[in-house]
């Protein structure tokens, strides 16, 4: 199948006061269409970064990013960005924030609100259309952000640690809501997540990352069968699937350490 | 449920109950010191006069003295003025906030006017506007225009970056991101800021008028300072209060209604 998006040999560097520093190196994979991506790696490996890239906040250094064979020199609403930090407009109820993406592409006045209801429904917001988001809890501020970055269609979504701040249980259902508007929609998705089992549960493909400047370390085809249902982490491809995924993490946020190895991490992993 | 409401807006209202009750004791502590001081002789009238003197006094001033006419000179110079620095320092801070080659270019310009002293711009101000009314704005102007364009550049220089990302995400252009993030994310501070202001504008009163003027609260407590009537040099000052307490009560108010989503608060 055609790629959807292609990272070509991408570099990042940083300038900042005068310091160089490079945050992506090398670093190259492409996502079929319809493809769900996760990509995790060590902390601080250029995550964010490569998000940045896609999204066209910034361009690389060296190297290029295609989207439809097209290189992506500025941010457009053919991509739609879910980001960590909670997002929605504080002076905006929840329907006027979903709205927000449509006026900014000049959607027609009449249909925003039709369409805005519609993913109100979808993300299970149904109720809290003139709240604002001061009232809302962590998990209903992401299904607002969701919401209005799915109703300008994306062609791609691209989402960076959305639900790292949430806790276990709201984590769970956002999971399981983001499969099932995938499963609808059938979006390409571009998931950065720092969490080895999110990243397992989600995605068709996993992208390993190295430690900063990162690359891609491996690529990790998931093949366990969907619908996903909590049971396959007790399943043993799974763990293989996990442990292999972890070693690779470790392993990378070892060479940026600087103390000595831990000792429960050196009996697992070297 | 409702009845977690009704309990909830009875704990509401007593807060409430207590903070006016609080903000009474605190006057009424500051009255029982006053009243300790001078009844009992301590001071001496000419210096501090007793309640009783300062509230004979004010009667005085407004039943025989035209008080009221002196309130609302003042009212007018320091709304006028006032409204005038905002109409300019609002667009100015927000074009600061936002780009670095105008802070660049007026920046330092109003950082500088901002350290001399609005009293310095007396002489100046009869010379170019003569000794009427727009003489007084003009103080309230120099002393409320450069501090506020600074706090207004401030507010918009705080406007959250993540907002501003997802805005551009949709491939929103500069001014897009401008009119639908920048300016009604700033809003809320821009209005604190001229709340601020307009407090220390009132602290311009006496300034203002210190010099040729007819009318106003701070000619009056000049006045009293030249036939030592002590008694209304504290009923200007109180009156001034007042009006200042006024003042940021209906900006509090209004900040209420006008941002109801804002989890501005107290922090405990
Ligand atoms: N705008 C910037 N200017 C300078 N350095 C930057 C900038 N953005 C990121 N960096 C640096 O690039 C490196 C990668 O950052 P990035 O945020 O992409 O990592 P990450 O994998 O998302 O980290 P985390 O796990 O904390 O989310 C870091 O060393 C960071 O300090
Ligand atoms: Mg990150």
């Amino acid at each position: 199948m055609k790629a959807k998006l292609e990272v070509k040999n991408v570099y990042k560097v940083f300038l900042s006061r005068n310091k160089e520093t490079p945050a992506l190196s090398d670093m190259s994979f492409s996502i079929r269409e319809k493809e769900f991506v996760s990509v995790v790696g060590p902390s601080g490996c250029g995550k964010t970064t490569l998000i940045n890239l896609v999204a066209g906040f910034y361009a690389p250094t060296k190297g290029e990013i295609l989207l439809n064979d097209k290189r992506i020199m500025y941010p457009g609403a053919d991509r739609g960005v879910v980001f960590q930090k909670y997002t929605s407009f504080p002076w905006l109820t929840v329907l006027d924030n979903i709205k927000f993406g449509l006026k900014i592409i000049n959607f027609p006045h009449k249909e925003r609100e039709k369409i805005a209801k519609e993913y109100v429904k979808i993300v299970g917001l149904n109720g809290f259309e003139n709240e604002y988001p001061k009232n809302l809890s962590g998990g209903m501020q992401q299904r607002v952000a969701l919401a209005r970055t799915l109703a300008t269609n994306p062609d791609i979504l691209l989402m960076d640690e959305p639900f790292g701040a949430l806790d276990t249980q709201t984590r769970r259902f956002m999971q399981d809501l983001l499969l099932q508007i995938w499963k609808k929609t059938r979006k390409t998705i571009l998931f950065v997540t720092h969490d080895v089992d999110e990243a397992l549960f989600m995605a068709d493909k996993v992208l390993v990352m190295s430690t900063r400047p990162g690359h891609i370390k491996d690529i990790v085809d998931v093949g366990l069968e969907r619908p996903r249902n909590l049971k396959i982490e007790f399943s043993n491809k799974y763990i293989k699937l996990k442990e292999h995924i972890q070693k690779i993490i470790t392993k990378e946020s070892l060479k940026s350490l600087n103390e000595p190895i831990p000792e429960t991490i050196k009996q697992l992993y070297q | 449920m409702h009845r977690h409401r009704k309990l909830h807006l009875y704990f509401e209202k007593e807060r409430k109950t207590r903070f006016i009750l609080f903000g009474i004791l605190g006057f009424v502590i500051l009255v029982a010191i006053w009243s300790l001081i001078t009844y009992t002789g301590l001071v001496k009238p000419l210096f501090l006069p007793t309640p009783t003197a300062v509230l004979e006094g004010t009667i005085d001033l407004f039943v025989n003295q035209n008080f009221m006419n002196d309130i609302i000179a003042s009212i007018y110079r320091i709304f006028a003025g006032f409204v005038i620095a905002a109409v300019i320092a609002i667009p100015l801070g927000i074009v600061i906030g936002i780009s670095k080659t105008s802070e660049a270019f007026v920046g330092p310009v109003v950082s500088f006017v901002r350290y001399m002293p609005a009293a310095a711009f007396i002489p100046l101000a009869i010379l170019w506007l003569g000794i009427g009314d727009v003489e007084k704005m003009f103080i309230i102007f120099i002393g409320t225009f450069p501090y506020l364009t600074l706090l207004v550049a401030d507010v918009v220089m705080n406007v959250d970056r993540n907002h501003i990302n997802v805005a551009r995400s949709f491939g929103a252009k500069n001014k897009t991101i401008i009119k639908e993030v920048v300016i009604p994310s700033s809003l809320p501070g821009i209005w604190d800021s001229l709340r601020i202001m307009a407090g220390i504008g009132w602290t311009y009163i006496i300034v203002a008028e210190l010099v040729a003027a007819s009318s106003g609260i701070g000619h009056v407590i000049i006045e009293a300072q030249r036939y030592l009537l002590t008694s209304n040099i504290i009923t200007g000052l109180i009156v001034i209060g007042i009006l200042g307490l006024i003042t940021d009560l209906i900006f509090r108010y209004s900040y209420k209604r006008f941002f109801p989503y804002s989890i501005k608060g107290k922090i405990l």
